[in-house]
């Protein structure tokens, strides 16, 4: 009995210390993944580079050591941080984000398919971009990407708006939420569809390819409002874990817990939406990102959401930073059509595997 | 009394009548009935007080006269040689260097910035080692003779037009519509290469490519110490003040080269304006168009080239063609898009067509543009209401070629055909390098139905 009771006890340890191990190696595995992709990223355009060379050139330029103007480490130095490195630092940005509001969307609804657009943010973000490039009116009052970027903010944050005004007035559930979400993509839809049929062929190529996503042409300046905006997002997210583990319990659990469900899910709402616009105002729609990510985690370190919000974080960065780097050597073509190449079998063996082992997906 | 007044009279009048005639003679330099210091275009380095074509003992006259209080330096903005501000003897010791062509000095010329706005960038004279981007730059280089002078470019699309790219020169891989991250870097790779020579001497720009030069890439430039001139040669006078421009910052030869060719551009600008100036004919409306389907808006610079050849925009005349094409160039809607528009009395479409055919090529030249696939509708459906109006001029040929042709096209009996190809023919001689060895035949510069009718049968 003692025996049975000692071994017991035994297993139990050695499984939670494996379940941290496996927690700790994938965090591990993305952090190096992470750091090769910077690498690969800096010596992309640079093929008389070596990948160690470009670690040393950006370490170099961390401590403020300068190359002979005009020597081929001078501008190699110029491009990995005045090209590459936004373009590696927007990447991860985006991924995380997206990822960790994925992780919270299929937490306050309790819906599997959830991911940063279910409420509509894509299109209200799409038609403020097609918007400031087919009229050419904008928020800030100024032709070109200033333009574009501040109409895609407002427009992502207007369904979001939309939707927790209703909230006020009626019971929201998660398949209200979802549905008004459609709703609101639709007719957002149809404008976006209206502007892209008056126009000229070049102008409607441009309003397409901002829809498709796409990291190109990131610079510094781009990256201060998506790096607040995440990280002060973040911060929320990450307190509201236990929430959220709470959550998904079921509505009436939670609320009997002493969680205000609608309170909770407004919060949860506006952080979200706050964080997606500050990403598809500058990358355009990069789908699979948000809805792929946390699934992954969660068949490594299981449902906790202490655990798979800040490792969603970073398999996110790293799935968005492959799917960057596959974009690239394709020739350029737009990252969100390669992680939606990408994404798709990814969350089909998913289902399949998940399905298969456990009877359910979620 | 009286008579003495009136003789003092008649002497002042008739000092002043052989003054002013003898100042008419002394300016025209014996060169004929030529008045170039008015055209419009000019040598755009700072040391041109007079804005005419060549820095010389007149500009620094006039910023001597601007240092003595005798004329006002706001009335000569390019009396400010080396562009700091103020008119001085630094103006003067640099305009003397000038003069001489001192090799090493540092010049100042005005071009586009990335707005298209003037400003000044420095360039080291002679001119050395440049990169060029897009066609109607390089070709520009190249017809002042600075083919020898390029260290790189990063598209070349005419094999015998631009073949006097120096064998060195280094193909970016740039494409014509884009500079990728690759191309720019193997641009800073070859700078890096020239390191010992001074690296890259200036960056030649198309200003309908400069949205590939990016805020970045213009911060590139700017610390490297590469300067970008940028032009928009695309109209054919820009076009004469780019190659004498060139010409000049090249020095030697080329600057010869350069002087002749915009001259000769300036004397058929000249003579159409002229022309037509005496005529009573009423003037012609044009729609302009390029890449085959694509119509010009006013700001384009086909149109600004057929308002040179004293063409009226049609634009002007029907608000709603001008409401329907306010872009640069749009792409024609349907076969139907001109079906309203049929009073435009001429169509002159614009392209760009490589030189050195054989007869066959030719004839193949002839129906590949009559006849283009676009998207598989003929070119021949989207015109049918033009057919008998239509003309296509070669778009790579001397801005005073294009002119010439323009001109022929809208007032067929002032400037006759004969008249355009003799210009042509002047420029083939003129020893510039992209029509060293051409002959007359080998030069597709112009064509019309009727040429097309005879090569289709």
């Amino acid at each position: 009995m003692y025996d049975e009771k000692q071994m017991n006890k035994e297993s139990v340890i050695q499984e939670y210390h494996r379940q941290i191990f496996k927690k700790i190696m994938v965090l591990v595995i993305c952090i190096i993944g992470i750091i090769l992709f910077v690498g690969l990223f800096s010596l992309s355009v640079y093929d008389n580079i070596t990948i160690t060379e470009a670690y040393e050139i950006i370490w170099n330029h961390i401590i403020g050591h300068e190359y002979e103007p005009r020597s081929r480490y001078w501008w190699a130095d110029r491009y990995i941080w005045n090209t590459a490195m936004p373009h590696v630092v927007a990447a991860f940005l985006a991924g995380a984000s997206l990822a960790i509001c994925g992780t919270l969307m299929q937490a306050i609804m309790g819906n599997p398919l959830a991911d940063p657009y279910s409420t509509g943010i894509s299109s209200g973000a799409c038609f403020g971009a097609v918007t400031a490039i087919v009229v050419g009116v904008s928020f800030a009052g100024v032709a070109g990407e200033l333009g574009i970027v501040s109409n895609a903010f407002i427009g992502a944050l207007i369904p979001a708006g939309l939707i927790i005004l209703i909230s006020s007035k009626i019971r929201m559930t998660p398949a209200t939420l979802i549905l008004l979400g459609t709703a609101i993509s639709y007719f957002f839809n149809s404008m976006i569809t209206y502007l892209m049929v008056t126009t000229d062929a070049d102008t409607l190529k441009s309003a397409y390819m901002w829809q498709i996503g796409n990291l190109d042409g990131i610079t510094w300046s781009y990256i201060p409002i998506m790096l607040i905006i995440t990280v002060i997002g973040t911060v929320f997210v990450l307190f509201m874990a236990n929430k959220l583990n709470v959550m998904s319990l079921g509505e009436n659990s939670a609320k009997s817990l002493g969680i205000d469900v609608q309170r909770f899910r407004t919060i949860s709402l506006i952080i979200m939406a706050f964080m997606t616009a500050a990403i598809v105002a500058f990358t355009g729609i990069i789908g699979f990102v948000g809805l792929v990510a946390p699934h992954l985690v969660r068949l490594v370190v299981g449902s906790d959401n202490k655990f798979v919000m800040p490792i969603s974080m970073a398999v996110g960065a790293l799935l968005l930073l492959i799917a960057d780097y596959a974009a690239f050597l394709l020739s350029n073509i737009p990252v969100g059509v390669i992680m939606s190449i990408i994404g798709s079998p990814v969350f089909l063996f998913l289902i399949i595997y998940h399905t298969r082992k456990r009877g359910v997906l979620y | 009394m009286e008579n003495k007044t009136a003789i003092i009279a008649v002497a002042v009048i008739a000092i002043v009548a052989i003054a002013g005639v003898a100042a008419f003679f002394v300016m025209n330099n014996g060169g004929g009935n030529h008045d170039y210091d008015n055209i419009e275009s000019k040598l755009m380095v700072r040391g041109n007080a007079n804005n005419d074509y060549t820095i010389d003992k007149e500009d620094l006259s006039i910023i001597q006269d601007i240092i003595d209080g005798k004329r006002v330096k706001t009335d000569f903005p390019m009396a400010d040689a080396n562009n700091d501000g103020s008119v001085n003897d630094k103006d003067i010791a640099l305009v003397k260097d000038i003069i001489d062509r001192k090799e090493g000095i540092t010049v100042y010329v005005v071009c586009n910035d990335l707005e298209g706005k003037d400003t000044t960038v420095e360039v080291d004279y002679p001119l050395r080692n440049v990169v060029t981007y897009g066609t109607n730059m390089q070709l520009p280089c190249l017809f002042a003779n600075g083919g020898k002078y390029m260290a790189g470019y990063f598209v070349s699309s005419y094999e015998i037009a631009e073949k006097s790219i120096s064998a060195s020169a280094v193909d970016l891989k740039g494409s014509t519509r884009t500079i990728s991250d690759a191309s720019w870097a193997n641009f800073t790779a070859l700078d890096a290469s020239l390191a010992a020579k001074g690296g890259v001497g200036a960056l030649l720009v198309d200003h309908s490519g400069i949205a590939q030069i990016t805020e970045q890439r213009k911060a590139d430039l700017d610390a490297a110490g590469i300067p970008m001139i940028d032009y928009s040669s695309a109209d054919a006078t820009d076009e004469l003040t780019t190659v004498l421009t060139l010409g000049f910052l090249f020095g030697g030869e080329s600057e010869k080269i350069g002087l002749n060719y915009a001259k000769t551009g300036w004397d058929v600008k000249e003579k159409i304006q002229s022309t037509l100036a005496k005529s009573d004919i009423a003037k012609k409306t044009y729609i302009c168009g390029t890449m085959y389907i694509y119509i010009c808006g006013a700001s384009s610079s086909f149109n600004t080239s057929a308002t040179t050849a004293g063409g009226l925009a049609y634009a002007s005349v029907n608000p709603d063609f001008a409401a329907k094409y306010t872009k640069n160039s749009t792409k024609m809607a349907s076969t139907e898009a001109l079906s309203n528009y049929t009073d435009a009395q001429i169509f002159i479409n614009n392209r760009s067509m490589d030189w050195g055919l054989d007869e066959d090529e030719t004839k193949d030249m002839i129906i590949d543009t009559w006849d283009h696939d676009n998207s598989g509708v003929s070119s021949r459906e989207y015109f049918k209401d033009f057919e008998d109006k239509l003309v296509y001029v070669n778009n790579l040929l001397p801005g005073g070629v294009k002119l010439a042709y323009m001109a022929h096209a809208m007032y067929g009996e002032l400037f006759t055909r004969e008249w355009a190809d003799s210009v042509l023919k002047d420029y083939l001689k003129m020893g510039t390098d992209p029509f060293t060895g051409i002959e007359f035949d080998e030069v597709l510069a112009y064509i019309t139905f009727d040429d097309y009718k005879k090569v289709a049968n």
